[in-house]
């Protein structure tokens, strides 16, 4: 489960980035301070990198930068809750979540027809695991009262959630890495989300 | 809260205060505010201790200031002597006098022309030092400019866009002369365009790099362009 990592100066080199560039986007926070690991070698202390995250984030970072300012990107890539709220029908519209999704989330939730930021990020993330087949609809309960009080609990610091299932049990869970989980072999791991990434994605489709 | 009602807080002598939000706010003489304090200016002239966290527009601490919080402020100076317990942010900060930050100064200009010392990173944009520094972490910042004059200046790890260290005219001729040794140390130096002079470091790493007099490198990697003037000792250079 753990990322691979890459170092420095592979990434620099890969990339074709600058240290003045990796630097700029790690002070304006566009590379998240707990991906820069230090790890000793025998040549020293260097830095490393979660490859597969810090590649599609210099990616992102790279293509968009014409367009939007870094100030601007800041917003994209912060794990913090937005402001932003939209009314029901155009979540749907917006193809956010597909209608059904929307509509067993209102059936559950029972809300308004504005949805916060929190409640969009919910209902996405189950459009996501019902669409894909991994989650049933009872499921998709459990993780929405998980979801709903752990983004709370978990406001502005990294998290990311677990999906397991044992013996045809489903059961959920949030946790703040780095942490690593072992757990007996009847247990499946069905999903693990981070929720950065997932934010990162619902804001692309927000802009 | 409608910013006219805002009112003053004005310590004349000696006492105490509780915090809150203020239009200004000003110590003179000896003072202890006890709370948060939200105020428009901030003035310490004489002693004062903020038993919480100060948020300003335009602060400045002539004589001697703890604040056992966090700072946040558009401008800040520091004349005098400052112990901020917590991290410094905002826009533009001078310290002409010694201050002491406990984690963090994350600002757009820092400019230091007395003495500073960082518990943990100094993050800006523009980082100037014609005094003397210590940071823990890591001195981060896109123009890097480093005066050294007759004081041992110590950072962990340096990284930015254009970095340039220099002695001072008048320091390199006390230098000639053997009374002072003024020198940059720092484990790693990582920049784009990066000039030093009397810098002690393991490894430099950039694209262009000229090491000059007074330095003592052992390993230099860069992309472009790599020169070597005075006396400077490096052991290693490699071209990646």
């Amino acid at each position: 489960m753990e990322d691979e990592l890459i170092s420095k100066k592979e990434l620099l080199e890969h990339t074709n980035i600058s240290y003045g560039q990796l630097y700029r986007w790690k002070r304006k926070g566009l590379i998240p301070e707990d991906w820069f690991i230090k790890k000793s070698t025998y040549t020293g202390q260097e830095t490393f990198f979660p490859k597969d995250r810090v590649l599609s984030r210099i990616d992102k970072i790279k293509n968009m930068k014409e367009d939007i300012s870094l100030d601007e990107l800041v917003d994209v890539f912060s794990p913090v809750f937005d402001k932003i709220s939209l009314n029901v029908d155009e979540v749907a519209q917006r193809n956010i979540v597909t209608s059904e999704v929307l509509k067993i989330y209102l059936d559950f939730n029972g809300c308004g027809q504005v949805l916060d930021f929190n409640e969009i990020l919910s209902v996405f993330i189950l459009n996501k695991l019902i669409v894909s087949g991994d989650l049933n609809l009872d499921e998709g309960k459990i993780l929405l009262e998980v979801l709903q009080e752990g983004v709370i609990k978990f406001k502005g610091i990294p998290c990311e959630v677990f999906l397991m299932r044992k013996l045809g049990v489903f059961f959920c869970f949030m946790a703040s890495p780095p942490c690593r989980i072992y757990h007996d072999k009847g247990t499946r791991l069905i999903r693990r989300i981070n929720m950065a990434t997932v934010i990162e994605e619902l804001k692309l489709k927000l802009i | 809260m409608d910013k006219n009602v805002r009112c003053e807080l004005r310590i004349n002598g000696c006492g105490s205060s509780k915090g809150g939000i203020f239009n200004t706010v000003k110590i003179n003489g000896a003072g202890k505010i006890i709370g948060n304090v939200i105020c428009r200016v901030f003035r310490i002239n004489g002693s004062g201790i903020i038993n919480g966290s100060l948020d300003t527009e335009d602060g400045k601490i002539n004589g001697s200031g703890i604040v056992e919080g966090g700072i946040k402020a558009h401008e800040f100076i520091i004349n005098g002597s400052g112990e901020i317990k917590g991290s410094i942010k905002g826009e533009n900060v001078i310290i002409s006098g010694s201050v002491e930050i406990a984690e963090n100064l994350d600002v757009q200009n820092v400019k230091i022309e007395g003495s500073a010392k960082i518990g943990h990173d100094c993050n800006a944009e523009i980082f100037y030092s014609s005094g003397s520094f210590e940071v823990q972490g890591l001195l981060n910042a896109d123009d890097i400019k480093i005066r050294l004059h007759d004081l041992k200046s110590q950072v962990t790890e340096i990284g930015g866009g254009k970095i340039s260290v220099a002695i001072e005219a008048s320091a390199g001729l006390k230098a000639l002369k053997n009374t002072v040794n003024p020198v940059l140390e720092s484990e790693v130096i990582e920049g784009d365009e990066i000039v030093l002079e009397n810098t002690i470091a393991k490894e430099v790493r950039g694209t262009n790099v000229t090491v000059g007099r007074g330095c003592e490198i052992d390993l230099v990697e860069y992309k472009g362009i790599f020169r070597k003037t005075g006396d400077a000792k490096v052991e290693e250079e490699r071209k990646v």
